[in-house]
């Protein structure tokens, strides 16, 4: 109920924050994907329409990362958190669950969960839901950079000279470490999408090895520790806790 | 032959071991105040412990620490079964003893005995801890702690102090004074932390890539000054406890100490001022410790006046030597090879220097260099030796992974703090 009260005023700021960053075309075919997939059933996971709509930008990921953070830019700028609205939607359903028995719902049925996932159906904006490990991960490592682009402008530069001259020592991992690395220069994370748990646990660790070069251990030690607080708070991280990264 | 000149030849003749003539450490009283001095340089292990401990960051406090205990509880068994009898039994030709291992040490005074040098050989080797902190493993630690205690402490001792049963050292045979150790303890353990930091490294992101050293602040700076005095008060049973017998001499010899304590602390303030920077209480305390430090050889044998001069300068070798080390790009955490290497060797040549009666004696003075050249060219690449085949062999430094987490957690499933290290405390060993 909550949640569809809250849709026309999420379309309105949507739309405006949507119009903000992407070109006309992009623009429209972003405002049909949420209404078709997202108004109705879904108006407050704004993570992932982000994410589908920074997939549907380009096959660049380094474009894709850009959009992403420039639509979660102006949606802030517009009041409208992601992310908050995320976890109290969570925190919503959790307490639904916890005092009332299951309930029709009220709003007209959502899509059926085979057609979200499966990209035919959905074309380019098609794609499964990120699993909480990478979801957890991804916004562990954002914070990382944050803090370190915070702390000097260049930071983000050495981090990425850091993580390559890691991977050129590196006998295994080589590739995923060089995909860290074109993070840290503006490019994204998804090469570690469907990545196991262990393998976001040691790329974890070798970013913490670059904060070390490229800021000090007093710094990557406070980053790090930041980085769990902040991650802590996701409703993923109920599913995989950040410690796990550690 | 005047008092002065008794006292030097006292001891030039091996003051720390008047053992070996009959009746020491046969009166109640001797054995009495030995015993308390051997108790307060066991007290300097709290004292190492609280320093380094405090000098570490949070996550390393508990692994530093266990190092100490180590150090004292593995060290008496190396000791006891190989370093005496190598550094103080029937010496052959002067370079080693050959007798007195695994001692039943029957006799009160001789048990007196070897429970105060125990206490040394146990400080010689904890200075290392503090040097290789936060990134050493422990297993290899102690195995290396063996060595030092069992083998490189001992065997220059053999040369400098030996022996308790029979015939001399070569070094102690030629006049070279060392009272309470200097460079046969200070030093050798400064020498053994140096060459444990070149063959491990400096911890993660210490130096930037230009190599610009990194302050990497100690967790607990009370601890780093509760550590220092908690040292101090131990070394006037170090040096105090030197004279082996409970005689008038341990009145000026504590004084020079204490005397030379402060000095250290001043010299290291002064020379931060100078150099235009804040005065770090974490200095200063190092200051303090190389004053002591710097004392510890010629405590017995030179006036206040010069033992006031011997701290001074001890406590400008602690910074400058920290500094110095910080441009090789060596990773010494709390100091230790400048305060018990540098400080140690330049007190041994003060102990020349400024020995009361002989004043500037070059012959003497060449006599100390030698000793203190020799401690080095033994302790510094037998340990070198020593640690690279550990590491080739054991694995001497911990993962970057455990660097992260902290050897507390990783070497020993504990945090030393675990209210404010929940964050970075991982869920699992593994």
């Amino acid at each position: 109920m909550a949640a569809s009260s809250r849709a026309p005023v999420t379309a309105a700021i949507l739309q405006a924050a949507i119009a903000s960053v992407l070109d006309e075309p992009r623009a429209a075919a972003a405002v049909e994907l949420w209404e078709r997939e997202f108004a109705a059933s879904k108006p407050d996971a704004l993570v992932e329409l982000v994410g589908r709509i920074g997939d549907a930008i380009s096959e660049d990921p380094r474009a894709r990362h850009q959009a992403r953070v420039a639509l979660y830019k102006a949606l802030i700028e517009r009041g409208l958190d992601p992310a908050a609205t995320m976890r109290a939607t969570a925190t919503a359903i959790a307490a639904s669950k916890a005092t009332l028995l299951p309930a029709k719902p009220a709003s007209p049925a959502p899509a059926p969960v085979a057609a979200a996932f499966n990209p035919l159906a959905t074309g380019s904006f098609g794609r499964a839901p990120s699993r909480p490990a990478y979801v957890v991960f991804e916004r562990f490592c954002e914070t990382l950079l944050h803090g370190v682009q915070s702390e000097s402008p260049s930071a983000g530069q050495l981090l990425a000279i850091s993580l390559r001259a890691q991977a050129g020592r590196a006998k295994a991992f080589k590739s995923r470490l060089n995909a860290l690395a074109d993070w840290a220069a503006g490019g994204s994370l998804e090469s570690y999408r469907e990545a196991a748990d262990s393998e976001l646990s040691e790329a974890a660790h070798c970013l913490y090895i670059a904060l070390c070069e490229a800021l000090g251990p007093v710094s990557a030690d406070a980053k790090l520790a930041l980085a769990v607080q902040t991650t802590q708070k996701l409703p993923e991280a109920a599913a995989f806790p950040p410690r796990k990264l550690l | 032959m005047s008092l002065a000149r008794r006292f030097a030849a006292f001891c030039l003749l091996g003051a720390a071991l008047p053992a070996q003539a009959a009746g020491v450490l046969e009166a109640p009283a001797d054995i009495a105040w030995v015993i308390c001095a051997g108790s307060l340089v066991f007290f300097m292990q709290a004292g190492f412990a609280l320093l380094e401990g405090g000098a570490a960051r949070a996550k390393n406090s508990v692994n530093v620490i266990m190092k100490n205990y180590a150090d004292m509880a593995y060290g008496v068994l190396a000791y006891w079964s190989v370093g005496f009898g190598l550094m103080f039994g029937s010496s052959w030709l002067g370079w080693v003893g050959v007798s007195h291992f695994f001692p039943s040490l029957d006799a009160g005074s001789d048990a007196t005995f070897f429970f105060f040098q125990i206490m040394f050989a146990a400080t010689s080797a904890t200075i290392v801890s503090g040097a290789v902190a936060e990134r050493m493993r422990y297993g290899p630690y102690v195995v290396g702690s063996m060595i030092v205690t069992g083998l490189i402490y001992p065997l220059f001792g053999a040369w400098a102090w030996g022996s308790y049963v029979d015939g001399q050292g070569w070094l102690r045979a030629l006049g070279f004074v060392d009272f309470a150790g200097s460079t046969v303890v200070h030093s050798i353990g400064g020498w053994c932390a140096l060459a444990g930091v070149i063959v491990l490294g400096p911890r993660l992101g210490r130096f930037a890539p230009d190599g610009t050293p990194r302050h990497i602040p100690g967790h607990n700076l009370p601890m780093v000054a509760l550590g220092g005095f908690i040292l101090w008060i131990g070394w006037f049973g170090f040096n105090g406890g030197s004279t082996l017998a409970a005689t008038r001499d341990v009145g000026i010899i504590n004084l020079n100490t204490h005397l030379a304590g402060c000095m250290g602390f001043a010299g290291a303030s002064l020379i931060q001022r100078l150099l235009g920077r804040p005065i770090l209480m974490g200095l200063a305390v190092n200051g303090a410790v190389g004053g002591l430090v710097a004392i510890t050889a010629g405590c017995a044998t030179m006036s206040p006046a010069f033992a006031l001069l011997t701290g001074l300068l001890g406590g400008f070798i602690s910074v400058l030597g920290v500094q110095l080390l910080e441009k090789l790009r060596l990773d010494d955490v709390v100091g230790a090879v400048s305060v018990h290497g540098f400080c140690g060797a330049w007190g041994t040549l003060a102990a020349g220097l400024f020995f009361k009666g002989d004043l500037f004696d070059p012959g003497r003075l060449i006599i100390q260099a030698l000793g203190i050249l020799v401690a080095f060219v033994w302790a510094f690449p037998m340990a070198l030796l020593s640690y690279w085949l550990l590491d080739k062999t054991l694995g001497l430094r911990a993962p970057s992974l455990h660097e992260q987490r902290g050897l507390d957690f990783t070497e020993h499933y504990e945090v030393g703090y675990p209210e404010f290290q929940r964050e970075l405390t991982h869920g699992g060993k593994q």
